[in-house]
């Protein structure tokens, strides 16, 4: 009886008195699974996620097969910010249906928000599974190799998206990125042109499309500039884009006014706020053009050239001293990058080494490159591993130690720090390297197994049963880690 | 659930997106009274351009790279081209440099001598003059750098530099061991400028160096690095990200050899910079040559004279190194000159494409203003530009720029054709009110004709009174345009001899004055890109029919001679203040009129 008025009311969407509905049916009925799950589902739906949980775990206990409380659960769980927690619940929706598309979705939507980019590699990318990927789930896997710079792998998934799902606008503006990003812009364009016959006035996209036209010098972008300004005269990002067309061009009253306007209408952009300075300069208006400019620096533009600009309108001022300390900025942000780029060429070429075997070359390169970029922890681990390649031992450790000391979210470094204190026999510190790792990087099967081993060795069975239970939960094929699960359960005296 | 989220910070639209904005340059708006003198200029008669080069028997293949492809940035930076009398007979002769295929040196690579037979044809004297040498040839300069009145050569390579000293026989020695001018290892040599930085009347000379690579190691064209792929199709790597070279600067020891002073002047601290074109010129009037080096996709270089022996780098400072909102440019070749004869000398820089042509504006003791919006060069950027000048082409009085184009990625061509490999000369008029209009080429076929060229340097092969072009132009014989300059306007050239400053003279600052109009020029080793010109300092006069001439000799002696006769070419030996006039006949050629705009 409850429970229909229970669904009568969700029906209605009147998720509140829903809830109370199947309160009082759990009430009569306390081991339902069912109306502990609609309970939770109902206070859900009506905004009131903290109180679904404890309905939501219960139904989930008492019917285990059940998918529907884990997908709520995770949605809720989401809700509260407790993602964590959230990427269980998604974990075990899928150890009921590993093909759960709302589960796929959530849980790789989670994993790149936490930038675990790997885990949506392995989560998304398994080529033993055929199944089409969902539009979010092709978003999310190329996202995820884009931030492991993997971008032929983004270009092929997000391209294989909007093949399943033409009218993506999300997938086409991120696959039009990562393709201006690979300096492709002719390959670019024809996306934006498709997603914009799609969606002819999604103005995201469109100003997407103005950016990319404009940076890379296309004779397009004055039409397309001035289409927007007339559909668009009072959006702050189209009187942007227009005055910096309008600058390129060396049209600087016209940059002006519109620069003006959109400052105006949007105070907060530190680029705008930028070329509004540098075109007043030109007109000789310098105590305004340094106001703008340093508002732009205050908003957080960290372009080494806005202190160019400020200094050549505060030498303009006679303020030689301010000008100079701007002009320093500029030189110093300007040889930060000059080193950072001097040491990619350095390891690119290290790179080329490691990938001919000359690890001894390898080692030099990637040192030169480090005494261009000391603080670059991805270059340490890189030296680390071509250390390992010749067997030095200590110089791989110094190098692991100094990555993570840059960057304890470095989870390769960390599983291999692990590994090499297991070696020497060090227990404690590899278990607190191998936690590290699976810290930042939830998903990393090899420091879970690492971890369950570790565990194991030292005797504390149930923790290392449930380090190699993760390990599986995420990789259930996972050979070793079933061998380890094994392992355990014959050596563990409670078994 | 939210699509349109930006889910990590290194790729976010909005941060990618901060990074895509791109400002444009300087500005000025022209007064009304300033738009109507230009619209007047633009009506007067202007140079005529005929390529002269096949008649003129300029016909070697100046073979660099294999054309079609790069695999190294080696093959695509050369080279450089010269204007020089190596005989003393009063006729410009002709030098090229050129390089060779990647694998290979074919039949006939070579740098090249071409002799002025001063009757419009040249005649190639590379072998009997001891200059034939095929490798990576880069650029040239320019000078008696042994003070025995006979122009010497050195050439920059990627490999070593060499240094030919002038015979006076008409044959050229490499001596470049003897001077003491090996170096240990491979190095990019690009611009060079002999120089007497230290003021004792002998020439010193100044290395620019490109990039610290070697072939073994350079990486190859890839999609997998980020400079070593364009918009998606593989190229030669760099220069960005290449290993930063030094430049050097070696003293004259007066006796045929140079030292390395590198360290001690404070030039080899001057790292940062991938250096092409080297002009030595006074940049801040203070009677010292300085050195202002353009550099490519770093911040240009202008070392400025300590007088002490040591330069100071100053270029950021006095607005020269990068562009007028801070941005680094690809500088590849360099113009000095007076160009709104304001008796200062400006600067013109060649770029990259996308990047205009840029000018800077000297406002006195050595501080410049980017000007390139204001003079109208900003809207012309479709290509890779390289050889330039700011010298006077019409003889008009004010000084035009020339640029001559081509690309570096050849493979682009086939897979984006707005990116041709070959490209046009661009001719900029003085309209002589600060600014400048294009010159369109469609009547000029030896301005619309594509080629792949990289120096050019100006002089007046047929002793004709104007300033005639040559151009390196890669896997192509070179280019020569003869220069048909409108008749009513007059001109006058000046040949400096040195004698107690060095003997080419180099490093004098020539000042004509008609009325009250005032121009300047500097006589120089190096110009254009990695190129050498015409040592006679060339002046356009319009209708001017007399002039004052004052030139300040390298060593500081200023002399002054008045109520010069025009269309003639002045001889003037330091110390002397007596002046040999020299009417030239020129060579009988079919003249073309004037192109009317």
């Amino acid at each position: 009886m409850h429970a229909d008025i229970g669904n009568w009311f969700a029906e209605s969407k009147k998720f509140g008195c829903a809830a109370s509905s199947f309160a009082l049916a759990s009430k009569l009925a306390p081991t339902s699974a069912a109306y502990k799950y609609f309970w939770g589902l109902s206070l859900s739906s009506a905004g009131r996620p903290a109180e679904a949980l404890a309905p939501l775990r219960t139904a989930s206990a008492l019917d285990p097969s059940d998918i529907r409380p884990h997908l709520t659960l995770g949605a809720a769980l989401d809700g509260l910010k407790r993602t964590g927690e959230a990427e269980e619940e998604w974990r075990s929706a899928l150890a009921i249906d590993a093909d759960s598309d709302l589960a796929l979705d959530n849980l790789s939507r989670d994993l790149v928000n936490q930038k675990d980019f790997r885990s949506v590699v392995r989560l998304l990318d398994n080529p033993s599974k055929t199944r089409q990927r969902s539009t979010m789930q092709s978003l999310n896997l190329g996202l995820a190799y884009a931030g492991l710079l993997q971008l032929d792998d983004a270009v092929r998934v997000l391209r294989e998206g909007l093949n399943t799902d033409p009218a993506s606008l999300p997938i086409a503006d991120e696959l039009a990125m990562i393709l201006l990003l690979q300096s492709k812009a002719e390959e670019a364009f024809p996306v934006f042109e498709l997603a914009l016959a799609k969606h002819p006035e999604d103005l995201v996209t469109r100003l997407l499309y103005l950016r990319a036209l404009t940076m890379s010098h296309s004779d397009k972008a004055p039409q397309l500039a001035q289409t927007l300004l007339a559909t668009y005269p009072n959006q702050w990002e189209v009187l942007f884009l227009n005055a910096q067309l309008a600058s390129t061009d060396g049209e600087f009253q016209k940059a002006l006014s519109l620069c003006s306007r959109s400052v105006t209408l949007n105070p907060d952009n530190p680029q705008s706020q930028r070329l509004l300075g540098s075109t007043l300069s030109r007109f000789g208006r310098l105590r305004e053009a340094k106001e703008h400019l340093q508002r732009s620096i205050a908003l957080g533009n960290t372009e080494p050239e806005v202190h160019y600009e400020l200094a050549r309108v505060l030498l303009g001022l006679g303020d030689s001293d301010p000008a100079q300390d701007q002009m320093r900025e500029f030189q110093r942000l300007k040889n930060a990058q000059s080193e950072k780029t001097q040491a990619a060429g350095k390891a690119e070429e290290a790179d080329q080494a490691t990938r001919q075997g000359d690890a001894q070359k390898a080692v030099e390169l990637y040192q030169d490159a480090l005494a261009s970029d000391p603080n670059e922890p991805l270059l340490y681990y890189k030296l680390a591993k071509a250390l390992e390649k010749i067997n030095d031992v200590a110089g791989e450790t110094s190098a692991l130690k100094r990555a993570i000391d840059l960057n304890p979210e470095l989870p390769e470094a960390q599983n291999q720090l692990g590994y090499l204190a297991l070696r020497e026999g060090n227990s404690a510190e590899a278990e607190q390297h191998f936690r590290a790792a699976v810290h930042a990087s939830p998903s990393y099967v090899v420091a879970w197994i690492n971890l369950a081993a570790t565990l194991a060795a030292e005797s504390r069975w149930k923790d290392a049963e449930d380090a190699v239970n993760r390990a599986l939960e995420i990789d259930p094929e996972n050979v070793q880690a079933r061998k380890l699960k094994e392992l355990i359960a014959t050596a563990s005296p409670q078994r | 659930m939210a699509f349109r989220f930006t889910p990590f910070e290194p790729w976010s639209r909005r941060r990618m997106l901060q990074s895509l904005s791109g400002v444009a340059a300087s500005f000025a708006l022209s007064s009304p009274d300033l738009a109507a003198q230009s619209s007047t200029k633009e009506a007067a008669p202007f140079s005529r351009f005929v390529e002269v080069a096949q008649s003129s028997c300029l016909t070697k293949v100046m073979f660099y790279g294999e054309g079609s492809t790069a695999t190294y940035l080696t093959e695509i930076m050369g080279g450089g081209c010269a204007f020089l009398d190596y005989d003393n007979d009063g006729w410009m002769d002709i030098f090229i440099v050129g390089g060779r295929r990647l694998e290979s040196i074919p039949l006939g690579a070579s740098n090249r001598l071409y002799r002025n037979n001063r009757d419009g044809t040249f005649t190639d004297v590379t072998k009997e003059a001891g200059l034939l040498d095929a490798g990576w040839g880069v650029g040239v300069c320019v000078g008696d750098y042994n003070n025995d009145g006979f122009e010497d050569l050195f050439v920059t390579y990627f490999g070593q530099n060499k240094l030919y000293r002038n015979n006076g026989n008409g044959t050229f020695t490499e001596v470049t061991r003897e001077a003491g001018l090996l170096s240990p290892k491979t190095r990019f040599g690009s611009g060079c400028t002999f120089v007497d930085f230290n003021r004792d009347g002998l020439l010193d000379l100044f290395v620019a160096n490109y990039a610290d690579v070697d072939i073994a190691t350079l990486p190859k064209p890839s999609l997998d690095r980020p400079n070593c792929n364009f918009e998606g199709v593989p190229v030669n790597c760099g220069p960005s990200g290449l290993p930063l070279p030094t430049h050097a600067l070696y003293r004259n020891n007066g006796n045929g050899t140079f030292t390395d002073v590198s360290k001690e002047s404070g030039v080899a601290a001057m790292r940062g910079s991938y250096g092409l074109t080297a002009c030595a010129f006074d940049a801040d009037d203070d009677g010292w040559p300085d050195i202002f080096v353009a550099c490519d996709s770093t911040p240009s270089l202008l070392l400025m004279n300590n007088h002490d022996g040591t330069f100071r780098e100053e270029a950021l400072l006095r607005g020269v190194a990068v562009s007028d909102n801070g941005r680094e440019m690809a500088g590849m070749g360099v113009g000095i000159g007076d160009y709104d004869c304001d008796g200062r000398l400006d600067i013109v820089r060649t770029h990259y494409m996308n990047q205009a042509t840029g000018l800077y504006h000297n406002i006195g003791k050595g501080e410049f203003e980017d000007v390139t919006a204001q003079a109208g060069l900003i809207r012309e950027r479709r290509f890779v530009s390289w050889g330039t000048c700011l010298l006077d082409l019409d003889n008009d009085g004010f000084p035009d720029i020339f640029v001559v184009t081509g690309q570096v990625y050849p493979e682009l061509e086939a897979v984006l054709p707005k990116y041709p490999r070959r490209g046009p000369r661009l001719l900029f008029r003085n309209l002589g009110n600060g600014s400048f209009s294009q010159v369109d080429d469609a009547s000029q076929p030896a301005l619309s004709e594509r080629h792949v060229s990289r120096g050019c340097a100006f002089g007046d092969f047929d002793n004709d009174g104007d300033l005639d072009i040559v151009i390196m132009n890669q896997n192509e014989p070179p280019s020569l345009l003869r220069n048909d300059a409108p008749q009513q306007n007059h001109w006058i050239k000046i040949r400096l001899y040195g004698v107690k400053s060095n003997r080419s003279a180099l490093g004098s600052r020539v000042t004509v004055r008609c009325g009250s109009k005032v121009q300047v020029q500097e006589l120089m080793s190096q110009s254009s890109y990695v190129s050498s010109n015409d040592p006679r300092l060339h002046f356009g006069l319009g209708s001017a029919a007399n002039v004052d001439i004052e030139v300040r000799w390298p060593l500081g002696l200023v002399e002054n001679y008045k109520n010069v006769a025009v269309n003639q070419l002045v001889s003037l030996r330091e110390g002397t203040g007596q002046l040999k006039e020299e009417s030239l006949t020129g060579i009988r050629s079919v003249r073309q009129p004037p192109a009317t705009p």
